[in-house]
């Protein structure tokens, strides 16, 4: 073993105390991250010259942006007396359209994330499916929900049904995505013990790979609840239905308390769902 | 807080007044906010240069009075003292730990080196890294953020890193290293502190047999070397000499018979054998170790088995046939 | 090992199956030749939470639906048909002006997440449960700074700040960055409360100083989390950056607004496409520094 070099190392030599031999370097650099010079060197002025364009890139209308600031200070007062009645019924609506479709859309987005998840695990689907699978995340992750929504908006008409298909959607992206790289990352030794028993592929699937992965996907399905409400607080903008299309539409009539008013409640509904969200995950724990 | 008899206690662990003790606990004891007491009353005292091994079963309290000593866990009650900076300087230098503000405690921790049972090395910082951070509590702040350590310190740390074999190991991230090596990098940070006292927290825990006993053989030698460098006495026996005194949780009794000067049992919180290591007789493993956990072992040793009744019927098929290894090397101790 | 992790309330809506086979308490050494997995009662729960569930999904789509003119969506797949012969060829001429909102939208991202980094980092070591320097006061305010920052979407801050800077990128980066800081405060808390006390624990005891802790035992462990979490997050922002335009904010969403509004399909199958392309090259290039990182 190499290691052992302490073992055979003369103990009487040295002693303890500040007495140092002069032979010992007294300097010392932590190695850099890049160890080649002139790549690091490159590499800062490439980044600082990037920094310096992307900022010359903005220009400011500042004047606009002096305009502006009435209008800021009104919509911060807002949040100082919100309004939540004089628009009950469109943000209640907007709500309600809102949380069903968030759920139903979660729920739906697991049952098709599940199948496509373990679809697009190498180590479980042949290499067609695991393609065709992974095909299938990479165009929902890279669509925007936004995009998605434009989409759906022109194929089913205005309305939740709209954003429930977007949110449904955009599920299978996140979950199945993440379920695959779970069982891809599974103690293999657990799911070759159980096919050492000669059991069938969903028997493994049952036995050697839902266990593992069970209480993750069960803690990312309840984050992406989180994510959908918030993402179904967007979507509206577009026209499929919840609680952003009052808000669109309260913003555009310069109503700032109901604007403001609908923004503490997304984020009142956020804070509920990710406390109990968290609370189940941990309880399954 | 502490009443006269406790002091005097004190003093009959040590008759030899005038020679300064490294380390005093006076009725030390601590309770956890879950209510469970982990340790009551313990007082102990260890003279410079001995190498003291604290043995029991896990939940003794080992690690708590090994914490409760620096402070990493408060003690509830008693007193702590480290002794003399000096070895050899008069015992009004000793300074009471356990009543030392913030700026203090940090001061006394310099002079306590801890090693870990799972090294606790800062895994993605340098070897060099991790040996000068043994050096935070001597040096300014500007220059533990820019890595500019004294040279002095430098130097010392390659010549502790050669001392322990790991001289050209300096540059490389404390996660490349092996376990025994990790093990020997964190026994240099806790030289680097320059300390008089190291707290040893089941230094071979995570190592194999091999290397468990070439770590514990360092750390002896590295406890005489220190002796050595203030002493003239060579052949320094058990307890007789001066410098760095170490207290080493172990659990491993056949490691801890053959490395240790000394031995404290530890049993639920209390001391419940102190004395040289041949002292160990199966009655008193019994004493500490209980006999819950030696099951079958302690009704071999002649033990009248009342334990096993008091479980629930499933646990004893823990422990079924051949026996644990632990029993194994514990036998052979013996 | 994880077997044993999920020891489920049988009160949750958790399949039975799922939770990991407990011996019951009461269970006779003799051989049980009838093995259930769950008590009866254990069993029973289960299934009342999930009729729950079914129940409960099948009351949202009711609600859902009450106002869906379902005429629409028979006609969706003729229409779909409609839109997609619409929309190809894309006009590929049109791609010399998208190099300039492209750029946009990349400054927008990576200024965006630089300016998020800068204000997440200090918000989230206030948060976190083991460096925050008064547990009762300042990590509540530094977790509602990111609740509130992680509940509103970009589009929406996008949408407010155009209202109030008026149209333009500053609108954009600020409302990326905004966003973007409860994002990264919230992981790199999480990720700061699961450092290894032990290290911690080490240099304290060499008699470090609070900030000498933070440097050698708290940073060194973060950092590799700290920095994946920034590129991940810049992946994110340039995806969301693309549809900020939509709202005015600048970036291609502008001229995808502009192409949708008069029906210039084939542009906006064009802007569809380079999209995709940017997002699928940074989210290449995210995943490759991620991977260097570890």
């Amino acid at each position: 073993m190499k290691t052992d070099r302490s073992s055979d190392a003369p103990s009487s030599a040295s002693r303890a105390g500040m007495d140092v031999s002069p032979d010992w370097p007294t300097c010392w650099r932590r190695p850099p991250l890049i160890s080649d010079r002139r790549l690091r060197w490159l590499l800062i002025l490439a980044t600082l010259s990037y920094g310096l364009l992307a900022l010359a890139s903005i220009d400011v209308n500042w004047a606009r942006a002096a305009d502006g600031w009435e209008r800021g200070l009104r919509f911060i007062g807002g949040f100082a007396s919100p309004d939540f009645s004089s628009r009950w019924r469109d943000i209640s609506t907007g709500l309600v359209e809102s949380l069903t479709m968030t759920f139903t859309a979660t729920v739906a987005g697991i049952l098709l994330s599940v199948p496509i998840g373990i679809g697009a695990a190498r180590n479980l689907a042949p290499l067609p499916i695991y393609l065709g699978c992974r095909a299938i995340i990479a165009i929902s992750r890279s669509l925007q929900e936004i995009i998605v929504a434009i989409l759906f908006v022109a194929m089913v008409g205005f309305g939740p049904l709209a954003g429930f298909l977007t949110l449904a959607f955009a599920t299978i992206g996140f979950l199945a995505k993440l379920l695959g790289e779970d069982i891809e990352e599974i103690d293999k030794a657990q799911a070759d013990a159980v096919r050492a028993t000669g059991a069938s592929w969903w028997q493994v699937l049952d036995y050697g790979v839902k266990p593992q992965v069970m209480p993750r996907l069960i803690g990312l399905s309840l984050y992406r609840l989180d994510i959908n409400f918030r993402e179904s607080s967007v979507i509206g903008i577009v026209g499929a239905g919840g609680i952003g299309a009052t808000l669109n539409t309260a913003l555009d009539r310069y109503e700032y308390d109901s604007a403001a008013a609908i923004l503490l409640l997304i984020i009142l509904i956020v804070l509920a769902t990710e406390y109990s969200s968290s609370w189940i995950r941990r309880r399954l724990q | 807080m502490v009443c006269p008899t406790t002091a005097s206690s004190a003093e009959r662990v040590s008759p030899d007044a005038r020679s300064p003790l490294a380390l005093r606990l006076v009725r030390l004891s601590k309770r956890y906010p879950a209510g469970d007491l982990a340790l009551s009353d313990v007082s102990l005292s260890v003279p410079p240069g001995q190498v003291l091994g604290l043995i029991g079963p896990s939940g003794a309290g080992k690690s708590t009075l090994i914490r409760c000593i620096n402070r990493l866990v408060e003690p509830t009650s008693g007193q702590v003292f480290l002794g003399p900076a000096r070895p050899g300087s008069p015992a009004p230098d000793e300074i009471e730990l356990s009543a030392l503000g913030r700026r203090g405690l940090r001061r006394a921790r310099r002079r306590i080196g801890m090693i870990f049972q799972e090294f606790a090395l800062v895994e993605r910082l340098t070897v060099m890294e991790n040996v000068l951070s043994g050096r935070l509590g001597y040096v300014p702040f500007w220059r533990s953020w820019l890595r500019r350590f004294p040279p002095a310190d430098i130097a010392n740390a390659y010549r502790l890193l050669d001392r322990v074999g790991l001289a050209e190991h300096a540059d490389k991230r404390a996660d490349a290293l092996s376990g025994g090596q990790r093990q020997r990098v964190g026994i240099t940070r806790a030289l680097a502190q320059e300390p008089d006292l190291l707290l040893v927290d089941e230094p071979t825990a995570s190592l194999d047999p091999k290397t468990s006993r070439q770590i514990m053989r360092l750390l002896r030698e590295v406890c005489a070397e220190a002796n050595r460098a203030d002493d003239t006495g060579r052949g320094s026996g058990p307890g007789s000499g001066r410098g760095l005194a170490a207290i080493v949780n172990i659990h491993d009794v056949a490691l801890a018979q053959q490395f240790m000067m000394r031995i404290v049992g530890l049993r639920a919180g209390r001391i419940v054998y102190d004395g040289p290591p041949d002292g160990l007789s199966p009655e008193v493993l019994t004493q500490i170790y209980g006999e819950e956990d030696w099951g079958s072992t302690t009704e071999d040793a002649g033990h009248s088995g009342g334990a096993p009744e008091r479980h629930p019927a499933g646990a004893t098929q823990h422990h079924p046939g051949p026996e644990p290894p632990t029993d194994q090397s514990m036998a052979g101790a013996l | 090992m994880n077997r044993h992790e999920p020891r489920a309330s049988s009160r949750q809506a958790v399949s039975p199956a799922q939770k990991a086979a407990h011996q019951p308490a009461n269970q006779q050494p003799q051989a049980n030749a009838r093995w259930r997995r769950h008590t009866p009662r254990r069993e029973l729960i289960g299934w009342l939470a999930w009729l729950l569930l079914v129940l409960l999904f099948l009351v949202c789509w009711e609600l859902m639906t009450r106002d869906q003119i379902w005429a629409f969506v028979w006609d969706a797949p003729r229409q779909a048909g409609d839109l997609f012969s619409r929309m190809v060829p894309p006009r590929w001429s049109y791609l010399d002006q998208l190099w300039r909102p492209l750029w946009d939208t990349l400054n927008i991202a990576t200024l965006g997440t630089l300016i998020a980094l800068v204000i997440a980092l200090p918000i989230a070591f206030l948060a976190a449960r083991n460096t925050s320097p008064s547990v009762a006061f300042l990590r509540p305010l530094a977790l509602l700074v990111i609740v509130a920052s992680r509940s509103v979407n970009a589009l929406i801050w996008a949408l407010l700040l155009v209202t109030i800077l008026g149209p333009g990128l500053l609108a954009g980066v600020i409302a990326i960055a905004l966003r973007s800081i409860g994002f990264i405060g919230k992981l790199l808390y999480e990720a700061i409360e699961e450092i290894d006390p032990q290290q911690v624990e080490a240099v304290r005891a060499t008699g470090a100083g609070p900030v000498q802790v933070l440097d050698y035992a708290i940073m060194p462990q973060v950092l590799p989390a700290f920095a994946g979490i920034a590129v991940f997050r810049w992946d994110i922002n340039i995806r969301e950056a693309t549809v900020l335009g939509l709202v005015g904010a600048g970036g291609i969403g502008l001229q995808l607004k502009a192409s949708v509004d008069t029906l210039a399909w084939p542009q906006v199958t064009l802007i569809f496409i380079v999209i995709l392309a940017t997002v699928l090259v940074s989210e290449w290039i995210s995943a490759e520094a991620r991977k260097r990182l570890i």
